[in-house]
């Protein structure tokens, strides 16, 4: 046994730990206990010696012990992130608190979709939000065991295969004429069957209430977008209103009564790559409401008249699953102003659908429970197109602007979370160049960036020789040279004058 | 260490020799132990006031005022500077302007990682409040505006820091290695203030 190695490995441990490198210190120090274990090993006669090695190593264990609380306090430092911070002030730094190692955070705000029933699930964050009771009452009443339902109700057991809830059945007797509509027909029509409009189906009755249930079922966003209010740069305003439009309904229900309804619609308005849809991303991930993402594909259809119905069942379900949100992006597309030469028929009873069910006098406004109700966020580049009832009907109209120097230095800081950056970058300096560039062009400029090192390396190598560089070469540190590169390369994509535009309007129709 | 043929001198030594190691390693050990124990007891009540506040801390490392708690506290306080815009727990620039003192000392040590945890810390001052330094050093000469008021006092304060510190810096880009390196990414910085 070498001694003199010990009592070497002994001084590097301790040289590092002095100097404050822990971890190299604690390998050290592991290593001078293996050695004096064997040691211990060897000495197997002399009691003596023994008994004075032993004490060593007690010491030694002591130091190392130290040395090992000493980096794990180091390292709680790192990760320590206990700083309270208040909902609704606090939502420009919010960032923070939820970010993905977030211990506090519900891993299961949006568990993965089931492939059987589709329903919200209930584990959502939002404790004010309540079962409604008539849906226990539905529960059972999946798409996929009807007839012994509605014999049950002691009705004329109509067995057409797929019928699904009791509503629908009364509902498709009505649109036929057919004998028996009750009283409690209505009263069904009016809470309890959220999601059979569907089935006044002059088409093959067979599947195809289903098929637009399941079809709207399919856009309530259930896989978590896993995008927070912590991956939004700026936009204070907005997060600020999102918030006081979707969560605290939520939280303080009974303040949000009378005049002081929460709002029934937000329609955000900006040039293209400013964060719209983000946003939209974000109030799935953080709000927990049942989120539809409806576009115009969800609400056309090739049969006349159906649209309409979609429009109305969409509603429905989202009443149904109260609270919700229902995100129409790009609302140009399905509600443009009425009246113009070339509007189509069918399509102008769409908006009206549309306008009637978001407030009519069976529409949101009915519902006073502000847990239960019903929020259409909207996201338009066109909002000069909009209908004007529409525009209404979205009571808040909120600009989301090109980001300002602190917002595109937040932009830089957030894209390039994840690339090793070069000593010499300068973010804000970075930020000022890139004055007048929307979010989306900002990201280009990163990821551009990002890969000249790559880029640099792979210059006129055949595809094998590529394939064998090591992975740590590929990695090379971003540096203000590659960003200033990206920067010339990469214009803006928003004019002059269309910002403009925007700003006209919303000084004319803006409401924030 | 003469080489003894003797088989029996040479046991005799080996113990000898072990003896006096064994010593040495127990003796120092006590050092070492109370050296230990004094950093982790410093470091826990500085943890008590991380969790309070980034300025707490340093105004805790400040009076304390010992260099290896120091060192091993600036990486993480540099984080916090660095993050400034996305996270609540940041630095101020007044806390920073505080430690200045302290990193400059830092700069004189003779330990290599001392200099590079100080150089990292200036360079990420220097980046971090950029635009307020330009801003201050574009206007130096003409008379003061508005905005001047509205700007942090410590910017007058940490730019005429850095500016001492120059001296320091080219010195240090001078040295071979990662802290030239360092060193020079810092002067060039400095350079376009």
């Amino acid at each position: 046994m070498d001694l003199s190695e010990i009592s070497e490995n002994t001084k590097m441990g301790r040289e590092y730990a002095l100097l404050g490198n822990y971890e190299t210190s604690q390998v050290y120090y592991q290593g001078v206990l293996q050695q004096i274990q064997k040691l211990l090993m060897s000495l197997r006669s002399d009691a003596a010696k023994k008994q004075k090695w032993q004490r060593a190593r007690q010491q030694i264990a002591q130091e190392y012990e130290l040395v090992k609380q000493y980096s794990n306090t180091l390292n709680a430092f790192k990760t320590s992130d206990n700083v309270e911070r208040p909902i609704s002030s606090g939502i420009s730094r919010q960032p923070v608190a939820p970010r993905r190692d977030d211990p506090s955070r519900d891993p299961d705000v949006w568990p993965p979709p089931t492939p059987v029933e589709r329903r919200p699930s209930p584990q959502y964050r939002g404790g004010a939000r309540k079962e409604p009771s008539h849906r226990q009452e539905h529960k059972p009443s999946s798409h996929r065991n009807p007839p012994s339902r509605s014999a049950a109700q002691g009705k004329p057991g109509p067995s057409y295969g797929n019928v699904d809830r009791r509503g629908g059945d009364r509902d498709r007797d009505r649109g036929r004429g057919g004998g028996d509509r009750g009283k409690s027909g209505k009263s069904d029509k009016e809470k309890r069957s959220p999601s059979n409009e569907g089935d006044e189906k002059k088409f093959d009755p067979t599947g195809y209430d289903k098929d637009l249930v399941e079809n709207l079922e399919r856009d309530i966003v259930q896989r978590n977008p896993n995008v927070h209010w912590g991956d939004i740069a700026g936009l204070g305003e907005a997060k600020r209103l999102l918030e006081e439009a979707v969560v605290l309904p939520l939280i303080m229900p009974e303040f949000f009564k009378g005049i002081r309804r929460p709002w029934k619609g937000v329609l955000m308005v900006g040039p293209p790559g400013t964060g719209k849809t983000l946003l939209a991303k974000a109030v799935a991930t953080e709000c927990g409401t049942t989120f539809f993402n409806v576009s115009s594909s969800t609400l056309t259809s090739k049969w006349r008249g159906e649209s309409e119905k979609l429009v109305r069942l969409l509603f429905e379900m989202a009443r149904f699953y109260a609270p919700s949100t229902i995100f129409v992006d790009e609302i140009d597309s399905i509600c443009s102003k009425r009246g113009t030469a070339n509007e189509h028929e069918a399509s102008r009873r769409v908006k009206s659908e549309l306008l009637i069910q978001m407030d009519g006098v069976a529409g949101a406004t009915g519902v006073e429970d502000p847990t239960q109700q019903v929020m259409v966020l909207a996201a338009t580049n066109f909002p000069w197109d909009i209908d004007e009832a529409l525009r209404r009907r979205l009571e808040k109209r909120i600009f989301i602007p090109l980001p300002s120097t602190e917002g595109r230095e937040q932009l830089l800081q957030i894209n390039l979370r994840e690339v090793a950056l070069a000593d010499d970058v300068v973010m804000s300096s970075i930020a000022e160049q890139l004055e007048g560039y929307s979010g989306a062009d900002i990201t280009n400029v990163c990821r551009d960036a990002s890969m000249m090192a790559m880029r640099r390396r792979i210059q006129g190598l055949r595809p094998d020789e590529i394939r064998n560089i090591p992975k740590d070469e590929l990695d090379l540190p971003t540096n203000m040279a590659d960003f200033q590169e990206a920067i010339t390369k990469v214009s803006k994509s928003v004019g002059q004058e269309d910002l403009q535009k925007y700003e006209k309007w919303m000084e004319e129709f803006g409401s924030v | 260490y003469v080489h003894k043929p003797s088989a029996l001198l040479r046991t005799f030594d080996m113990g000898l020799q072990s003896d006096s190691i064994l010593n040495e390693m127990l003796q120092n050990s006590e050092t070492m132990v109370s050296i230990l124990s004094a950093r982790n007891l410093r470091l826990q009540a500085g943890y008590t006031f991380w969790r309070r506040s980034p300025s707490a801390l340093v105004t805790y490392i400040l009076r304390l005022n010992e260099d290896p708690i120091t060192v091993d506290l600036l990486p993480l306080l540099t984080q916090s500077i660095k993050e400034k815009s996305i996270s609540g727990h940041t630095l101020s620039m007044g806390a920073c302007y505080d430690l200045l003192p302290t990193l400059r000392h830092l700069l004189d040590s003779q330990f290599e990682d001392y200099i590079k945890v100080a150089l990292d810390m200036v360079r990420t001052i220097i980046q971090t409040w950029w635009k307020e330094f330009k801003a201050f050093n574009s206007k130096v000469s003409t008379e003061r505006v508005a905005s001047d008021f509205l700007r942090s006092q410590s910017v007058q304060g940490i730019y005429i820091v850095l500016v001492t510190l120059t001296d320091k810096i080219d010195e240090l880009s001078r040295r071979p290695g990662n802290l030239g390196n360092k060193a020079q990414v810092i002067q060039s910085l400095l350079s376009q203030l």
